[in-house]
């Protein structure tokens, strides 16, 4: 009885916008840092998402062997995704536009490649098998691997607040988002620290990629779908804040799907009248640029 | 020039054609208009996407289009023929700067191309003012004003729907149809399609209100159809109308099944051609589809296309895009024949003093005046998706349409065809 009060078309597609906002979460927590702490503007956040997501692709085996091998590979690509977008906006500390055109150049290449490597037409990645299937909520069915991402999610949620509210080296990140001058000041290295950052952020997209590409499978434009999404989530969030994105994240993913089903006939333009709406308030209320 | 035989390893070779093709022009000028060399090189001008959203429709359009030139030897109408290609991107800018190239620089015949309407209807003025046809291999605007310049060998978006909406209002009986598209023109054409057609013959929608449910489109294509998939799932639909192409047909199919709405599938043929259908495998099992072609259909035409491009192609199979840049390969083999026959004719004309203009007119040179004149002379294509003649009003194909079912033939998955639904066209 209580199951068919909880199991009705609204929850089933709250729950849905819970497992696309942790996932948005996912991506953009790497790219709010990026922007935030290392003061890069990167347009190739979406790029790096999509390289996680054809490497998914390309190793699944339909087992948890292939799932682990495009992990470890995502960690090596975003890690030296990261250090390469380090190096290039290195010459363009504090010329946010030159980074801007240079990281947009970059996602344009890296587009025309995937294009090259892996062909223009849209793959489907399946999960491994063990969780490829639906499970019956009630008189709904539900996809397992998307529960599963959402258990993902969540622990990705702890250990990034973790990470950056309680580890020694998020007080180091937060101070330098706080502080730049006083930060180098004390002693701190605020350009390893924005080395470390981009890797750590690469990383992050990458690895979302491979976890994602069953819910944002691989083909041309994904990346720039992911990108603007990512902009989303770190503009309403506040750049730099892991809560703020979090929040965000999970805000746009319920708009994308509980928004568009409550109502369906400004489905087009719904999420760009939230965004309004959540700058204006937010910025009436709050701290932008707030760390965590 | 013969077309080139490995399309993966064409690029560079492509890239020094054109380039050794713009150095010719350059130095032959306007010694085109010289008809008396029969040998003389037919141009045409290829220009479909190789970048952008439509790139892996532009592949299998060059595909296509090289295939059939190869099987006539390279030869249109027994001319030689020199296919330059060029970019369309999105339909726009691009697809306007590379026809202007193809046509003031590089001086073609005739365009062949266009995936998208967007790129017809920038491209049209242009056709008008130069004299220079195009045969669309893709989608075109619904009408027309004047189609004197444009002849497409591809379909209406609008008939895909109409086709089947019979068929799906007699197997639903007083069943209800939740009909859900993405919200931009195409779409709408699509979806329209069938909703008008399906209303007039008595069927109703299991949509809220009646009306069916759009996507959004912008920003982002939408991609995540939870949301809808549990409204039909909470209706009294018997069955659900759709139509997505590329990524969106990918994720709803998936979503489909994943979410288990049990209702049987109808839709536009795009949802499970070419891509869509290599990504989806079994997911899209049991799929009803209206097109104007499948690759079990059994013809002999079909059956020589299909062998053809299996064996250039590791056993893949071919789909509607293939086919219509295909045959656009055979509508120029037949119009440059009917011109050169022209040619022959001019003894006879010649002979008769009482007309010389009309001799001079039938002199039987390829030029893109004596071209456009012959598409209107021309008789039936003997097209993979069986014969069919250009309708008179929009020169569109007047077609059959088949209702195709997703199958396995052995390892792969086909769109099995069923039966034919009707034949449209104008």
């Amino acid at each position: 009885m209580g199951l068919n009060v909880l199991v009705n078309p609204y929850t089933m597609t709250a729950l849905d916008g819970v497992a696309y906002g942790l996932l948005l979460f996912t991506i953009a927590a790497g790219l709010t840092l990026i922007v935030g702490v290392a003061g890069v503007f990167s347009m190739a956040h979406g790029t790096l998402y999509l390289a996680g997501a054809y490497l998914a692709w390309y190793l699944a085996d339909g087992g948890w062997t292939g799932l682990a091998l495009a992990l470890a590979a995502a960690v090596v690509v975003g890690a030296v995704g990261g250090a390469g977008l380090a190096a290039v906006v290195r010459p363009l500390v504090d010329r946010p536009l030159g980074q801007v055109l240079a990281t947009l150049g970059i996602a344009y290449l890296g587009a025309d490649q995937f294009n090259q490597v892996f062909g223009a037409e849209p793959r489907s990645v399946d999960p491994p098998r063990a969780v490829a299937g639906s499970v019956a909520l009630g008189d709904y069915q539900y996809p397992i691997y998307r529960l599963l991402f959402i258990a993902i999610g969540l622990v990705l949620v702890v250990g990034l607040f973790w990470l950056v509210e309680r580890s020694r080296a998020g007080a180091v990140v937060r101070a330098v988002v706080a502080d730049p001058g006083m930060a180098a000041a004390t002693g701190l290295r605020t350009s390893a620290v924005r080395v470390g950052v981009l890797v750590g952020g690469g990383v992050l997209a990458v690895g979302a990629g491979v976890l994602g590409a069953p819910v944002i499978g691989p083909s041309p434009g994904v990346d720039t779908t992911v990108l603007a999404y990512s902009l989303i989530v770190c503009v309403v969030g506040g750049l730099g804040s892991i809560r703020g994105a979090l929040l965000a994240a999970l805000g746009v993913g319920q708009i994308l799907t509980l928004g568009v089903a409550l109502v369906p006939g400004v489905a087009a333009f719904i999420l760009a009248a939230a965004m309004l709406v959540a700058l204006t308030v937010r910025h009436r209320a709050a701290l932008p640029g707030q760390p965590a | 020039m013969t077309p080139q035989q490995t399309p993966g390893r064409s690029r560079w070779r492509l890239v020094v054609a054109v380039a050794l093709l713009a150095a010719v022009t350059a130095c032959t000028g306007s010694s085109l208009g010289g008809a008396d060399n029969s040998d003389e090189e037919i141009r045409i001008g290829l220009i479909v996407p190789k970048s952008g959203p439509y790139k892996s429709v532009g592949d299998d359009q060059v595909a296509g289009f090289r295939l059939a030139l190869e099987k006539l030897g390279g030869e249109l109408g027994g001319r030689p023929v020199k296919v330059i290609e060029a970019d369309e991107g999105d339909g726009k800018a691009t697809a306007l700067a590379s026809a202007r190239k193809l046509i003031e620089q590089d001086k073609v015949l005739a365009l062949v191309g266009g995936a998208t309407a967007d790129t017809v209807q920038t491209v049209y003025p242009l056709l008008k003012e130069s004299g220079v046809p195009l045969i669309g291999i893709g989608g075109r605007p619904s009408t027309v004003e004047d189609p004197s310049y444009l002849w497409s060998t591809s379909w209406l978006s609008q008939e895909t729907g109409a086709a089947i909406a019979g068929h799906l209002r007699e197997t639903v009986g007083d069943g209800r149809v939740w009909v859900i598209g993405p919200d931009y023109i195409g779409g709408h054409d699509q979806i329209n399609g069938f909703v008008d057609a399906f209303r007039e013959a008595g069927g109703e929608l299991a949509n809220p209100g009646g009306e069916p449910a759009w996507t959004p489109w912008a920003p982002t294509p939408t991609t995540e159809f939870s949301p809808y998939l549990t409204k039909i799932k909470d209706s009294d639909a018997v069955a659900v109308y759709t139509f997505y192409a590329g990524t969106s047909a990918v994720e709803f199919v998936k979503q489909y099944r994943q979410y288990g709405v049990d209702v049987p599938l109808y839709a536009s043929g795009f949802l499970t051609e070419g891509a869509p259908l290599a990504a989806l495998g079994e997911q899209a099992e049991g799929i009803y589809t209206s097109l104007n072609y499948s690759t079990t259909l059994d013809n002999a035409a079909n059956r020589d296309f299909v062998r053809r491009y299996s064996a250039a192609n590791d056993g893949q199979l071919p789909n509607l895009f293939h086919v219509s840049a295909w045959d656009a390969v055979l509508v120029l083999d037949q119009a440059v024949t009917e011109t050169l026959r022209g040619s022959e004719a001019v003894p006879t004309a010649g002979a008769a003093p009482a007309s010389p203009p009309a001799g001079a007119e039938e002199t039987g040179e390829v030029t893109s005046e004596s071209l456009t004149a012959a598409l209107s002379r021309i008789g039936s294509i003997d097209s993979p998706r069986g014969a069919w003649q250009f309708g008179p009003t929009n020169h569109t194909p007047v077609q059959a349409y088949y209702l195709r079912e997703v199958a396995q033939d052995g390892q792969v998955w086909v769109n099995r065809t069923v039966q034919t639904l009707t034949t449209l066209g104008s």
